[in-house]
């Protein structure tokens, strides 16, 4: 188990590696000037001119060839530094020791929200097989997972704030203005495990122990709680695993439509800006959390069902 | 197996009431504790609070009221002692300030010489655009409240360019020992209360020993940065803000109709203009490019593509500007003219294919702008249709703000769309400087050209006579005008969505982003 985890732990860092590289060559090799992104973003449009352009290349040590340029930046990020922000003129890591906490709160939050909705939902929907309860659940998870989370985001700010007036638009100022960005981000997240839940207890519950724990004569929550439950968790852990990316990935664009100051948002403004070293910061954090959260997942894995066993990286 | 399906339901609808218990209680209150907040969204994310930066800088001057600059301008673009009570050109590149001797910092310490001398070299420094903007070198301590400006460039420009928001005082106790800026301790009528980095959120609350009388209710001001133009739109609806702008025009039939809101639309100092790209032959032909203007229905891009936000320009400034020459051509919409004088120029359909050519070829015209303003795509779209009316085949491309730039210098276009602030220093000669003469970056884009236009607004800058310059700028601009080289489609509107509580707030053009005055009062 331990070597296993050394070995993941390893692979985590090629992982990170490889993100972080092509990250840098993809920032580079996309049209545009460095120095002009910086100085339309710091100073503004009007600001631009030959002679601007030559001192923020200056300022940045933006001539330096761009292999160069790689070298150093991973040199930096070895010792743990990830650089300066063109744009904030700050440490690239104290900028996001400010923003990443905002990103795990509307993660978690959604997250949260997810499970609370899913598990009762498809426990009910495998439970009540076919009957109406079951086409609900599977009718609207269908739907709310074919909309868009940008669309779902204005219709619920439509909804709450503009119609109702119970719930803010935007920011982040106590619990309520966290409601509407967590709900949309679950969304996606909590029809996907639903669905799955409902199918991985349609399966369990048709095996010949949950016959045999009612010949038994156990009572129904013990049924359901104690075995059905249990044996088909492990899909869905996995499946949680991978929706930490869909979170990750969701965020990037609710955090701008709800201007929640979270690291999506801020990738999206320094890949606007090609702030590359805050560009860099945000996608290694990023990379960074998928990784572990997925390495928790397979440990978890094992945990709850000790029939899986590690042997050399596979399960 | 009993299932407890309606506890379940239940419980849901429990836990939705219960969230909208809460937002209920934690609703916005304009008015809490007795306060008048005023809630203003900016449209970008204000990501420091340094002067330097031009998003910190205009916000805490223009739209919190909390740095000020030495010299102001008002809606007329007249300029104004601010925190200079006088000043006086002593030589082509000397320029000696008086200051005010009754102005205190936020901090309590005292506005002087010192000051203005520290924070001018240090923006300097930081600002790598700002030495280009105001030409200023350096800066010499006279005595206690004189300063003396010592310019790189021969520059009657000097007091205009230090009514941009770059060049806003701020004191010593702004910037901490390892010198980076921490609070913004300016002179303005707000100080600062507090700024979140995480979310860009300012809030200011008014100075009690400012040294002007304001007659203002509001005891905070608050600043989003909602960077957003949906979200400051739906905020505006919710009533969350007071106050905001470029919200979608698509949004302005909605807003108008809301309750609670005010729609009001006015024309900036910021213009959509066309370069043309002569180092196409046929553009070299200035009746050429003249066709092409003609060819352009002006006031339907503005009334039906624009929604009204915006005006038809008069000439290259909006008319309210004092240098503004409105007795030039405009190029009014006639299509008939259009034709003649491409046919006049041998810009013909030779080969019957419904295409216009040059020297046997068809023209096949590569329109390029940038994404950034809303108006950008709508207008370079009906431009091509306009084109098509006329016979020329032209290809639109509407580019994020790099790729623009890289288009832009490969030279791979014929016509560029862009926007730009007339007034980002409200002088007569600046824009001319910037984008007409032969040495600015977009006339050699474009290998535009005319020594005479050249001169014209080298003296126009270098002069301080105000008549003089006025005068100068004025030729310029019908050489300009005649040239079309560069030519200003539309002026650009600004939409404003402001609270039927909001009272006394006035729209200034002269200004680079929206000035929310001191005297703004809520109900």
């Amino acid at each position: 188990m331990i070597k296993y985890i050394i070995k993941r732990i390893l692979i985590v860092f090629i992982v990170l590696w490889m993100v972080a590289t092509l990250t840098f060559f993809t920032v580079h090799v996309t049209p545009g000037d460095t120095a002009n992104a910086i100085i339309v973003s710091v100073y503004g449009e009007d600001a631009v001119s030959p002679e601007t352009l030559e001192n923020v290349r200056a300022k940045f040590d933006l001539k330096r060839p761009v292999f160069t340029q790689y070298t150093d930046w991973l040199g930096n990020v070895v010792t743990g530094e990830l650089g300066t922000s063109y744009k904030y003129n700050k440490p690239v890591i104290d900028i996001l020791k400010i923003r990443l906490p905002n990103t795990l709160i509307l993660g978690f939050s959604a997250f949260l929200i997810s499970l609370i909705i899913s598990i009762p939902f498809g426990i009910l929907s495998a439970l009540n097989h076919n009957r109406p309860i079951d086409h609900f659940s599977r009718f609207s998870t269908l739907l709310l997972s074919s909309f868009p989370s940008f669309w779902i985001a204005l219709l619920l700010i439509i909804i709450f704030s503009i119609q109702l007036k119970v719930l803010p638009v935007s920011g982040m100022a106590g619990f309520t203005s966290i409601i509407l960005p967590a709900v949309t981000l679950s969304i996606g997240m909590t029809a996907v495990t639903t669905r799955m839940l409902r199918s991985s207890m349609l399966d369990v519950l048709g095996q010949d122990y949950i016959t045999v724990a009612r010949a038994k004569g156990l009572e129904d929550n013990q049924v359901i709680f104690g075995h059905a439950l249990r044996n088909a968790i492990p899909p869905i852990i996995t499946v949680i695993g991978l929706q930490i990316g869909h979170i990750i990935g969701g965020a990037v664009i609710i955090e701008n439509i709800f201007a929640w100051p979270g690291i999506g948002g801020l990738l999206i403004d320094s890949i606007n800006t090609k702030d590359l070293p805050m560009i860099e910061g945000c996608v290694l954090i990023i990379a960074f959390g998928y990784a572990i959260v997925n390495l928790i997942v397979d440990i978890t894995y094992s945990c709850i069902d000790p029939r899986i066993k590690y042997s050399g990286g596979d399960n | 197996m009993k299932l407890k399906v309606k506890g379940f339901l239940l419980l849901m609808v429990m836990g939705l009431g219960l969230t909208l218990f809460a937002g209920c209680s934690g609703a916005n209150a304009k008015t809490a504790d007795g306060e008048k907040v005023l809630t203003i969204a900016f449209p970008s994310t204000v990501t420091t609070l340094d002067v330097s930066n031009g998003d910190g800088a205009t916000m805490l001057k223009e739209v919190a009221g909390v740095i000020e600059t030495l010299v102001s301008v008002d809606s007329d673009f007249i300029l104004h002692p601010s925190l200079a009570k006088e000043w006086e050109r002593t030589g082509e590149t000397t320029w000696v300030f008086k200051l005010r001797d009754d102005v205190t910092f936020h901090d309590g310490t005292k506005f002087n010489a010192e000051a203005v001398k520290w924070c001018i070299e240090r923006s300097l420094v930081e600002n790598t655009s700002l030495a280009k903007t105001t030409g200023i070198a350096s800066v010499d301590v006279i005595d206690d409240y004189t300063v003396q400006f010592n310019t790189s460039v021969n520059t009657g420009d000097l007091p205009e360019a230090l009514t941009n928001v770059g060049t806003a005082i701020v004191a010593k106790s702004s910037v901490n020992d390892k010198g980076e800026f921490v609070t913004a301790v300016g002179t303005g009528y707000f100080k600062q209360d507090s700024f979140d980095v995480s979310s860009g959120k300012f809030e200011c609350v008014p100075y009690d020993k400012y040294w002007q009388k304001v007659d203002s209710n509001v005891t905070r001001r608050v600043v989003l940065s909602l960077s957003d133009s949906s979200t400051r739109s739906l905020s505006a609806q919710n009533g969350e803000v007071d106050i905001a702008t470029d919200v979608p025009f698509s949004d302005l039939e909605t807003l108008s109709n809301k309750d609670g809101v005010n729609v009001e639309k006015f024309n900036t100092a910021r213009t959509y203009f066309f370069s043309y790209n002569l180092n196409k032959d046929y553009l070299k032909d200035v009746n050429v490019r003249k066709a092409l203007i003609y060819a352009v229905n002006k006031k339907d891009i503005v009334n039906d593509l624009l929604l009204g936000v915006g005006s038809v320009p008069k000439g290259i400034f909006l008319e309210t500007m004092p240098w503004a020459n409105t007795n030039v051509d405009t190029y009014e919409y006639d299509a008939q003219k259009a034709g003649s004088l491409l046919d006049a120029a041998g810009v013909k359909d030779t080969d019957g294919d419904g295409f216009r050519d040059y020297n046997g070829q068809k023209i096949s015209m590569n329109i390029i702008t940038s994404s950034r303003r809303p108006g950008n795509s709508l207008i370079v779209q009906a431009v091509a249709g306009y084109f098509a009316n006329l016979g020329i085949e032209a290809n639109v491309q509407v580019l994020d703000g790099n790729a623009f730039t890289e288009a832009q210098k490969s030279g791979n276009f014929d016509m560029v769309l862009s926007s730009a602030a007339t007034g980002y220093v409200p002088s007569a000669s600046y824009y001319l400087s910037t984008y007409y003469h032969s040495g600015s970056s977009n006339a050699k884009q474009i290998n535009y050209s005319n020594p005479e236009l050249d001169k014209l607004v080298d003296a126009c800058k270098a002069t301080s006579n105000m008549e003089e310059k006025y005068t100068l700028s004025k030729q310029a601009q019908v050489l300009a005008q005649n040239d079309v080289a560069v030519y200003t489609i539309a002026n650009y509107g600004a939409v404003f969505v402001l609270s039927d509580d909001v009272e006394n707030f006035s729209y200034s053009a002269a200004v680079h982003d929206f000035i929310v005055p001191n005297e703004t009062s809520l109900k």
